[in-house]
């Protein structure tokens, strides 16, 4: 069904990127400007204050790729979660799958991820360790971290149309699930007592699968792959079947 | 005899509803540990049943909150009944709710395309709709003006001229006449005349009797949720004129 409705689907991620970048005086170039800038701040700080050695990149290459991925699965957890908010009006009163709506938002997010590469391969052609012809690999830990997002982002949605500061205190939490996620540190300083909470992040698959397609020519270790399929599939499983079973009584909640 | 349009039968819609809802889950979390959330139900809509012809043209009056809009959102499917049974056959045109899901940031153009669309028509074809669509509105001079500074009348058009361009086979009306000038109103009553003349299926809903019995054959009088009275469109204007004059007066 959500198939059949792809056109919508594509006008849906349209309107989102149209409306997001044509209300910014710099339009497209914001995209590029804005993480470049911010990763420019977090460089500054970062390599000044921390000097973690990191194998295979320099610390700020292992940072800018942690952090890129791990805003790609806050931001769509946090956005699939509001588009039962966020497109309530038109919800409430024509009969139109929501879940079109969580797609096209889910790709927006994947767009934006996808032009934040720009400034990090510019980085990692600057400082090091260059680009490889492996590096599309990517694309399979962009995509399983979009689906496990997708997936986490349908269970709180109907939560979210309930109460809307459940978006906040989400917002919260995944800045504790990052920080508990080599995404600023690498694994090793983590005393080995304290490893298996790290190693049962579920975000920390998808950054160490999305670091070994940048620069290891690889897709991180067989746990990793398992770990992103297993969590992805698990995700999607457990939160289109919430979203479904709740729909009728999301419903009602809509402006 | 033919089957009907739509058949509704014996349908109420619940809504669990706590007495002093919490807004927030903080909300939620102190008054879940002070023991004070009760929860109540609520029947915006009981024991409602009315069967419609191809063609025919129903009124639905009652107060705010009488269900009137539930009854649409049941019919065209946004909601489902809690209990009974809804059988609707034929292509449906829901026009809830004024200017609904105009989206404030898009231009007039982007939003006749994405609503035709969302409504269930192929985009390439709306496209190609924007002239006309936005020539019924009177809107032609902001095909590519943002419709932020709209005024609530432009949004009613907007709307009405998108849900209508298409001869739908039952259309679903919901209040839209009540706001816009007397030549919008003027034209949007010609405009449903003559889609039921050609064969729609037509429920309209209002708290403006004039309208509705002007269109309407039947009307179904709603309160509370239940119906009051189902009859000739004569019938029941009478009466509700009756028993609004009291509360008029107060």
């Amino acid at each position: 069904m959500v198939w059949e409705r792809r056109d919508v689907v594509g006008l849906l991620i349209r309107r989102e990127l149209h409306v997001r970048y044509r209300r910014s005086l710099l339009g497209v170039w914001w995209t590029l400007l804005a993480p470049m800038l911010e990763m420019a701040v977090l460089w500054a700080v970062f390599s000044q204050l921390f000097r973690f050695s990191t194998d295979g990149a320099p610390y700020v290459v292992y940072l800018l790729a942690g952090l890129i991925i791990a805003a790609l699965v806050r931001n769509t957890i946090l956005g699939v979660g509001s588009v039962l908010g966020a497109n309530g009006a038109l919800l409430a009163r024509i009969r139109v799958a929501p879940q079109l709506f969580a797609l096209a938002k889910a790709a927006e997010m994947l767009i934006a991820f996808t032009v934040s590469l720009v400034p990090l391969i510019l980085i990692m052609i600057i400082v090091g360790p260059g680009v490889s012809l492996w590096m599309p690999l990517l694309v399979v830990p962009a995509i399983l971290a979009t689906v496990f997002a997708l997936g986490l982002g349908l269970l709180v949605a109907p939560v979210a149309v309930r109460f809307p500061d459940a978006i906040v205190l989400l917002g919260i939490l995944l800045t504790l699930v990052i920080y508990l996620a080599p995404v600023i540190y690498p694994l090793e300083i983590v005393p080995t007592d304290y490893r298996w909470i790290v190693e049962i992040n579920p975000l920390t698959c998808y950054v160490d699968s999305f670091r070994a397609a940048l620069y290891e020519q690889s897709l991180g270790t067989p746990a990793d792959i398992a770990g992103m399929i297993g969590y992805g599939a698990a995700s999607l499983v457990a939160g289109a079947a919430v979203f479904t079973k709740l729909r009728q009584s999301s419903q009602i909640h809509l402006a | 005899m033919t089957a009907p349009a739509i058949s509704v039968d014996g349908v109420g819609v619940d809504y669990q509803r706590a007495l002093h809802p919490a807004g927030s889950i903080k909300e939620l979390f102190i008054r879940t540990a002070r023991r004070d959330m009760e929860y109540q139900r609520v029947w915006a809509l009981r024991d409602v049943s009315f069967e419609l012809r191809p063609g025919e043209v129903i009124g639905v009056v009652g107060h705010n909150g009488a269900g009137k809009s539930t009854l649409l959102s049941v019919i065209s499917g946004v909601l489902q009944p809690t209990v009974g049974r809804i059988v609707v056959r034929g292509r449906m045109t829901p026009v809830l709710g004024i200017g609904a899901g105009l989206d404030i940031d898009m231009t007039t153009a982007e939003c006749i395309v994405l609503l035709g669309s969302l409504l269930g028509r192929r985009p390439a074809e709306m496209r190609s709709r924007v002239i006309p669509i936005a020539e019924w509105a009177g809107l032609s001079n902001y095909l590519d003006s943002p419709v932020r500074a709209f005024s609530t009348g432009m949004f009613a058009r907007l709307g009405f001229s998108i849900v209508t361009d298409d001869v739908p086979e039952i259309l679903l009306i919901d209040e839209v006449l009540s706001v816009g000038d007397a030549g919008f109103q003027a034209r949007s009553l010609k405009r449903i005349e003559t889609l039921a003349n050609a064969g729609a299926t037509v429920v309209i809903a209002s708290h403006d009797l004039v309208t509705v019995e002007r269109l309407a054959s039947r009307i179904l009088w709603l309160s509370g949720g239940r119906t009051v009275m189902l009859a000739e469109a004569e019938t029941v204007g009478a009466a509700y004129v009756d028993s609004a004059a009291p509360e008029q007066i107060e």
